[in-house]
């Protein structure tokens, strides 16, 4: 065996290893392959450790993904009022569930509109049926519905580092202010 | 030496009591002057080798679409336009799901992940000596206690996806002889008539019933099965408080308000798919696949 060759099967081993490492019910059993706004390509999997706060958009809404996007942005100010070290454990997303219409370009757009950083925030479009499976996994339901628009549940859910469902809540301030305030009890 | 006896001979040899790790021993006459004596053939080889009838199960029925009022929209609000797409013409059998899962290893009962299916998953299959398995009777029935992400990742390992809840009801709105069935009484007492039976511990093959309108068999009196979007409906309209239940669907007097108030049986299955979550995995829920691709 090539010297080449022996690095790629233990890579290939390692890949297995840390698949199998996962716990039975993580989310990221599902390991699907997303866009970032920055046209990089994600897996919910590789954000480095931290813990996901997650929901499911679509940017030309009108009506409930201002109020979940706001809702995170204040779920993530208390989060970092609370300590630094909780500023940076916790990564958010938001995905796309109109992939047609959300392209990296329009997600940078929207980002940049409702400022929110790279840093701390990726917006992710992926292939339909990995959106389909994805708020299967998080319970989240949604129909499209006439002019592109889309009915949806409006709900957040926070990931523990492994990709475990630790907290699922309405996408409403009251409700944000509430999981930080318990999200920082818990550490 | 390896022999496949039982394709040889057109002679099924083995009946489904002798499912088991069990060793054979068979004199094949091959010649009047030659016998080939098989020694220490697992049983269960040899039912794979058998050439058991198969069901061209994944065979795809193209449906051309037209117009489908859901169930839970008035009589003045706009029909739906199903797209011309093809459904396969029979749910999936327990053999064709075996197959599947030998080619993909992580779906199998001893492999795969909580979050994608509950304990009961494929709960009818027995343990053998490697793997777990349908009973040999069972193998032309429709394969059950299957979830959505497993019935999902079936049909896409095959090009297809699920049938959207749109789809599946308008070719089951297809009586034997009528694209729409509802106007037939006997159709939708037929359908509440199978709901009324308490489901069989053994379901019988895919070809039992007879084929519908469309050539497509057992959307009815068989299985209920899975649709790709079915928790969709409980989306509320406004969709700004959370995923509560849309009263018009569910509320007592919704039948009164709804396109049909006939269809009982439709508002037993849009109630039945609401219950569900993807991970569930019921004793008498199954599949079938659908594309909008011509398949070659």
């Amino acid at each position: 065996m090539k010297p080449t060759q022996r690095l790629a099967s233990l890579l290939i081993l390692w890949g297995c290893a840390v698949n199998a490492a996962l716990p039975s019910d993580s989310v990221y059993q599902h390991s699907a392959d997303w866009q970032d706004q920055n046209q990089q390509k994600r897996q919910l999997a590789s954000f480095g450790g931290k813990k996901l706060v997650v929901a499911m958009i679509y940017t030309h809404c009108l009506h409930t993904c201002p109020i979940i996007v706001s809702s995170l942005k204040s779920l993530q100010t208390e989060l970092a009022q609370t300590s630094s070290q909780h500023r940076d454990n916790y990564h958010f997303v938001l995905v796309s569930l109109t992939t047609g219409s959300d392209t990296p370009e329009t997600l940078k757009a929207f980002a940049k509109r409702r400022e929110l950083d790279d840093r701390s925030w990726s917006l992710l479009s992926g292939r339909d049926s990995d959106v389909r499976t994805l708020a299967m996994l998080l319970g989240v339901k949604y129909k499209t519905m006439a002019d592109n628009e889309l009915a949806h549940s409006n709900v957040f859910t926070v990931l523990d580092e492994q990709g475990r469902i630790v907290m699922q809540r309405p996408g409403t301030l009251e409700a944000a202010k509430q999981a930080a305030k318990e999200l920082s009890q818990n550490q | 030496m390896i022999i496949k006896p039982v394709s040889f001979f057109g002679v099924k040899l083995l009946s489904g009591k002798s499912w088991g790790a069990k060793w054979l021993t068979i004199k094949l006459p091959v010649s009047q002057r030659l016998t080939i004596k098989l020694l220490a053939i697992p049983v269960l080889t040899m039912q794979l080798l058998s050439n058991s009838p198969t069901l061209t199960a994944s065979a795809l029925v193209a449906i051309s679409g037209g117009q489908y009022r859901p169930l839970y929209l008035s009589e003045d609000s706009p029909t739906q336009q199903v797209a011309p797409f093809q459904l396969d013409k029979y749910p999936v059998t327990n053999r064709e799901f075996k197959r599947f899962l030998q080619r993909h290893p992580p779906w199998r009962k001893d492999a795969i992940a909580s979050v994608f299916a509950e304990a009961p998953y494929l709960s009818k299959w027995q343990r053998t000596d490697q793997h777990w398995a349908p009973a040999v009777a069972q193998l032309d029935s429709p394969v059950t206690a299957v979830s959505w992400f497993a019935a999902q990742a079936y049909c896409q390992a095959q090009n297809k996806r699920l049938p959207t809840v749109s789809q599946w009801e308008f070719v089951a709105s297809a009586s034997q002889d009528s694209q729409n069935g509802s106007d037939d009484p006997r159709y939708n007492q037929r359908i509440l008539d199978w709901y009324a039976r308490p489901s069989t511990h053994e379901l019988a093959s895919v070809t039992a019933t007879p084929a519908n309108y469309w050539g497509v068999h057992a959307m009815h009196g068989l299985i209920w099965e899975w649709t790709e979007d079915f928790n969709s409906a409980l989306v509320s309209g406004e969709s700004r408080a959370d995923s509560t239940i849309d009263a018009t669907l569910f509320c007592g007097s919704g039948a009164s308000g709804s396109a049909d108030p006939k269809d009982y049986a439709a508002f037993m299955r849009y109630g039945f798919r609401s219950s569900l979550q993807a991970k569930f995995t019921l004793a008498n829920l199954g599949f079938r696949c659908a594309t909008e691709q011509e398949q070659h």
